[in-house]
């Protein structure tokens, strides 16, 4: 599993060289909101792997493989996981610069919930993209991007005045992020398997 | 032990059906699947590897249901070739040595890079600046480094030219010096059949028409040439299928059937597939 | 040993081995006791079938040229050479018959025939 992680980073090279150039983009047009976006552009990433393997049939190369179709969707979702958090102490590194050079506030709340967003965000459309293929999985996103980041947002925003304690707020927006994403990994296996063999 | 059976298996897709079809691999042998362009030789790979739904019948792998869960572990014993190599176009070798490295329990590091110098595989190139065949020649690299002991290669020479077929030919028999070893290799070329297989199985609009010792069969079967008359004197069951040529008869028929003396001669494995095919069309199955 | 396939030819690729494998033994340029290589590498060199190799070792056995020890492989067997000589003429005389008998279906007179032989006898 882990070469197939290995696989989609070194697939990705030249996509994340123009991904350090978005940062800068999005930092200088929207200052610290930016910052925001560099996660959530972050959790799209397997999305574009996974057009590259479409594109050249990899997942007839991958089922002659020894990997069952969790370890494939699962790859995926690693990539994803794997993006959102290493992208959030850059955006927070951003978001402290923007705040010296008096751009604009900086709080951790925004931060982490724009990590909360990308983790739900791969939880709602990578299933789709696993059923309808990328192509059209991909229309679908740009309005599944706005809803459900908006909505997480809102939750998080939501559950932060309801609950108050900084702690437990997170530890609940965590465990619901995890059921979320076991129960996605779920339906995506279900869902590509069906694809491909049909 | 059977590297390879299966029996009554069966799938349907609008406007093709495949099967029913019974084929078995004997461990240590070679089986050919010979049929043209769109006769269902990749949808049987595809539902041998099970990366394809059957209908029905059943697969059995090295022993193993291939719906078994344990039968993707066994894959680590499969070597693979597809008829166009899958790799992302972005990947260099050194990338695709990797993931083949992370992904199979027994990789052979030193095979590998024996057979890329072999083939004179680029190594920084990217995946498609590959021509098709080199890009056919890493996919096969790949499946004979990875200890496996069934090949399963589709169109795995298509797209080489002869002189590189011929050594890659004996690469694969090399493979089957160890009795442990197997392979089921796909072409519509069948002179690279005819080559190198022990078995063969001919495959023609997703139906079996014949599966039969290759030698056996071109020395049980010959070609007779003729006048419509003379063929009217052979006997009914010397003939297996017949072709009318401008200025006479070419007749495919059994060697032990003919009367003694008939010219008779040996047929090529494409001149027994041709026959049965167009046999076939005619409505009347030969043999 | 020495072993040439034409695949031109009408005989079998089996009894080409078979048959070139016997004279080889006849004439002494195998001896008794010599080690065969075995089934699996010898279809490898010869670029044939197992089944076709296995199945001229088979004949070869059957008929005492050679036998299998198991788990060491197969060797030239101890020959009765006489026995083979006479199995020899035996086969000889078998073909001439055939001849004999095709050149009576179609007419060839007994000088002809002859003359035939004689002439195939000083091309050798």
């Amino acid at each position: 599993m882990k070469a197939l992680v290995m696989k989609d980073l070194h697939v990705l090279r030249a996509t994340l060289k123009y991904y350090l150039f978005l940062i800068m983009v999005f930092t200088l047009a929207m200052r610290s909101a930016g910052s925001i976006f560099i996660i959530l552009y972050t959790a799209m990433l397997p999305y574009t792997a996974l057009a590259y393997d479409e594109r050249a049939h990899f997942e007839l190369q991958a089922t002659a493989m020894p990997y069952s179709w969790r370890d494939l969707v699962l790859s995926k979702y690693i990539l994803g996981w794997l993006g959102v958090i290493v992208s959030l102490p850059i955006s927070i590194a951003i978001a402290l610069l923007c705040q010296y050079l008096g751009w604009g506030p900086f709080y951790i709340e925004q931060q982490l919930s724009a990590l909360f967003s990308g983790v739900m965000l791969l939880a709602v459309c990578l299933p789709v993209m696993f059923r309808k293929g990328v192509e059209v999985g991909r229309v679908l996103n740009i309005l599944m991007v706005l809803v459900v980041c908006t909505v997480a947002m809102m939750m998080f925003a939501l559950l932060g005045e309801i609950i108050g304690n900084a702690v437990l707020l997170w530890l609940v927006v965590a465990a619901f992020a995890a059921a979320v994403s076991v129960a996605s990994v779920k339906l995506s296996e279900k869902w590509y398997k069906k694809r491909i063999m049909e | 032990m059977n590297a390879l059976e299966i029996r009554g298996l069966t799938r349907s897709f609008p406007g093709f059906t495949l099967g029913p079809l019974d084929l078995n691999l004997p461990g240590g042998c070679i089986l050919g699947l010979v049929g043209q362009n769109g006769a269902g030789k990749s949808t049987t790979i595809r539902l041998i590897l099970n990366s394809l739904r059957r209908d029905g019948g059943s697969i059995r792998v090295l022993g193993l249901d291939n719906q078994d869960a344990a039968f993707t572990q066994l894959k680590n014993d499969i070597g693979v070739v597809l008829d166009t190599a899958n790799f992302p176009e972005t990947l260099t070798l050194k990338h695709i040595a990797a993931l083949m490295r992370g992904s199979y329990t027994r990789w052979d590091e030193a095979r590998f890079n024996e057979l890329v110098q072999r083939f004179g595989l680029p190594e920084n190139k990217k995946f498609r600046d590959f021509s098709r065949g080199m890009q056919q020649k890493l996919a096969i690299a790949c499946a004979l480094s990875h200890q496996a002991r069934l090949l399963i290669l589709d169109e795995a020479t298509a797209g080489l030219d002869p002189l590189v077929r011929d050594e890659i030919l004996d690469l694969f028999r090399e493979f089957v010096a160890d009795e442990e070893h197997s392979i089921l290799i796909s072409s519509h070329i069948s002179s690279d059949l005819e080559k190198i297989c022990d078995y063969i199985a001919c495959l023609h609009q997703g139906k079996l028409l014949f599966t039969a010792e290759k030698d056996a069969l071109l020395e049980d079967l010959a070609l007779w040439q003729g006048s419509a008359e003379q063929l009217e004197e052979l006997a009914d069951e010397a003939i297996v299928a017949v072709q009318q040529q401008p200025y006479g008869v070419t007749a495919l028929v059994k060697r032990a059937e003919m009367p003694a003396g008939a010219q008779l001669e040996k047929p090529r494995l494409d001149d027994v597939f041709l026959f049965v095919v167009k046999q076939q069309g005619k409505g009347a199955c030969g043999k | 040993m020495e072993i040439i396939i034409r695949n031109s030819s009408d005989q079998p690729i089996y009894m080409q081995i078979c048959e070139q494998v016997k004279s080889q033994i006849i004439s002494g340029a195998l001896a008794a006791g010599t080690m065969l290589p075995s089934i699996r590498s010898l279809a490898r060199d010869l670029r044939i079938s197992v089944i076709t190799t296995k199945r001229a070792y088979d004949e070869l056995e059957a008929e005492g040229f050679i036998c299998t020890v198991p788990g060491k492989g197969c060797f030239v067997a101890e020959q009765d050479l006489k026995l083979a000589q006479e199995a020899n003429l035996r086969r000889m005389e078998e073909h001439l018959q055939q001849a004999a008998a095709l050149a009576k279906g179609c007419g060839v007179g007994k000088e002809e025939l002859l003359a035939m032989f004689g002439l195939l006898l000083e091309e050798e």
